[in-house]
């Protein structure tokens, strides 16, 4: 179970009841805060910078299960395959789907993304044009923040491959390898390949790298 | 523990209401609602907790003074340095219990006897026994359990001398973000947000493009679009040990959904009976009881199918 531990509080209850050696920080934190939770736990720090961006915390996100009826917490999905559904209008829009609710459409030559609610486009009082409510539709990636993270103290990059090809696993992970190789000995890294990679080809530093992202 | 008693309770006010309409509605609550248990507290934003600060000691005195049990609720997502002072500080009040709400707040607490609010991940009996064995005495279940899963827990926290609570009433808590959603619909961030969540006193209703209601921001939190409406269900809650029964507030007259949840645990209220009452409230969305029946959280099952357990 993700336990949600975004305090150094939180991370050394865990340390201490159940000496956790490592945790994996939720992707909601500055780069600056991490620094600071690193001087504050007795544990590794690893880290999310490629995939998903996660807009909710997590081990604490039902929405899957609220649309689908099946639960990220109990049954490990995020927006299943089997309840995305890919419809084209007459105008050759196409409407993207999760259960009975329409997450976003896109206009002919738009390309789009994989439907998960959380980068879904609503309206509210306050936006009555469609929106993004909660984030576009973009992937995380930090490769640029790559020589802070690793200053701020940071063991272990965990990059997102579940529901993911063999392939993309390969490119980007060997692209991560040879970056941090580079920046140990000082070279110069060049990861503008995973760009082609990313959702819908954008991509965002999302929480990490300043608090106005909130 | 099926015959029991049975307590209501209300949880933490999840919303930004104006001070004055905080402490008048608590006022109301302690003076005239059938309650066991109040909870409060800020549990959204760390932002919000100084805008009912002054009013807070008034409001735990007339509860008390009514004779219901107050619990401190604790912040739901903590990081900043405000967040974690926040939680600190409620979890350092000593005269009535204190709810976790993360586990910032159980390193504080452990030791000491202390309540598990919903927001906590509580999915298994492995999990129960140790929150138990670190002085939880009450565990509030996540919202998306189903109820052959609270029986399974029900059983486990009844060797553990643990009382288990689920709500019944009122949007549900699905996801929680550093982001705030609010901000994010003004144009603004968390640190420049001007409080925009005051004018939305039952949260920020998104729908879909096809103008369907579907979820309801509230700062960083996100809930429900559909009120969960578990009167069909509690016979066969209390039959599987339920001990306390959480209603969330709304603006809508708390009171009155207090007596109707009330009169249904005192069997004295058919549930059918009690459901049609509620569906003439002047709410402003549908009721939910999807996730109690192992369905998707927004949807309904009439009584034929609640009673099917």
């Amino acid at each position: 179970m993700q336990a949600g531990a975004s305090s150094p509080e939180a991370i050394r209850f865990y340390c201490e009841e159940f000496e956790v050696r490592r945790v994996v920080l939720p992707r909601i934190l500055t780069v600056a805060e991490i620094a600071d939770i690193h001087r504050q736990i007795p544990c590794e720090i690893e880290a999310f910078v490629f995939g998903n961006i996660g807009m909710m915390a997590e081990g604490r996100c039902s929405l899957t299960n609220y649309a689908t009826g099946v639960s990220t917490n109990m049954d490990g999905v995020c927006s299943p395959a089997a309840a995305v559904r890919y419809d084209e209008e007459a105008d050759g829009a196409l409407t993207t789907r999760l259960g009975s609710f329409v997450i976003d459409r896109y206009g002919c030559g738009e390309s789009g993304g994989y439907p998960t609610i959380c980068k879904g486009r609503y309206s509210c009082a306050a936006q009555p044009e469609p929106y993004y409510a909660f984030e576009e539709p973009r992937s995380l990636n930090l490769s640029a923040l790559l020589p802070d993270l690793m200053r701020a103290g940071v063991t272990a990059l965990k990059i997102e491959g579940r529901q993911r090809s063999r392939a993309y696993v390969k490119s980007v992970v060997a692209a991560f390898r040879r970056a941090v190789d580079d920046i140990m000995a000082g070279r110069q890294a060049s990861l503008t390949d995973l760009i082609a990679l990313t959702e819908g080809h954008k991509e965002t530093q999302g929480a990490f790298q300043s608090k106005s992202w909130r | 523990m099926g015959g029991a008693r049975t307590e209501l309770t209300l949880g933490p006010n999840l919303f930004n209401w104006a001070p004055e309409t905080w402490r008048d509605f608590y006022f109301r609550i302690a003076d005239e609602a059938p309650l066991a248990v109040v909870y409060l507290g800020e549990t959204i934003c760390s932002k919000r907790a100084p805008l009912f600060r002054d009013h807070y000691a008034a409001v735990t005195e007339r509860l008390h003074g009514a004779g219901k049990t107050v619990v401190h609720s604790t912040l739901g997502e903590t990081a900043s340095r405000v967040d974690r002072r926040l939680v600190s500080d409620v979890c350092g009040m000593t005269d009535d219990l204190v709810e976790a709400n993360d586990s910032s707040a159980t390193f504080h607490l452990r030791g000491r006897p202390h309540c598990i609010g919903p927001l906590m991940n509580v999915y298994n009996e492995e999990t129960l026994r140790v929150l138990a064995s670190k002085g939880a005495q009450n565990i509030c279940l996540p919202i998306e359990l189903p109820f052959t899963s609270i029986g399974v827990l029900c059983a486990a926290a009844r060797t553990e001398n643990v009382t288990i609570e689920v709500q019944v009433f009122g949007r549900q808590s699905l996801a929680l973000s550093a982001r705030c959603y609010h901000a994010r619909a003004h144009g603004r961030t968390k640190d420049t947000c001007l409080f925009v969540c005051e004018n939305d006193p039952d949260g920020l209703v998104l729908s879909t493009l096809e103008q369907k209601p579907f979820l309801v921001a509230n700062g960083v939190q996100t809930l429900s679009f559909e009120y969960l409406n578990l009167a069909q269900e509690i016979p066969a809650l209390k039959a599987a040990g339920v001990s306390r029964y959480r209603l969330s507030p709304h603006s809508c007259d708390m009171v009155q959904v207090a007596t109707i949840f009330r009169g249904v645990l005192d069997g004295v209220l058919p549930p059918d009976e009690a459901l049609a009452s509620l569906q003439e409230m002047p709410l402003d969305a549908p009721f939910s009881n999807g996730f109690h029946h192992g369905q998707p959280g927004y949807g309904w099952m009439a009584q034929a199918g609640a009673v099917s357990h």
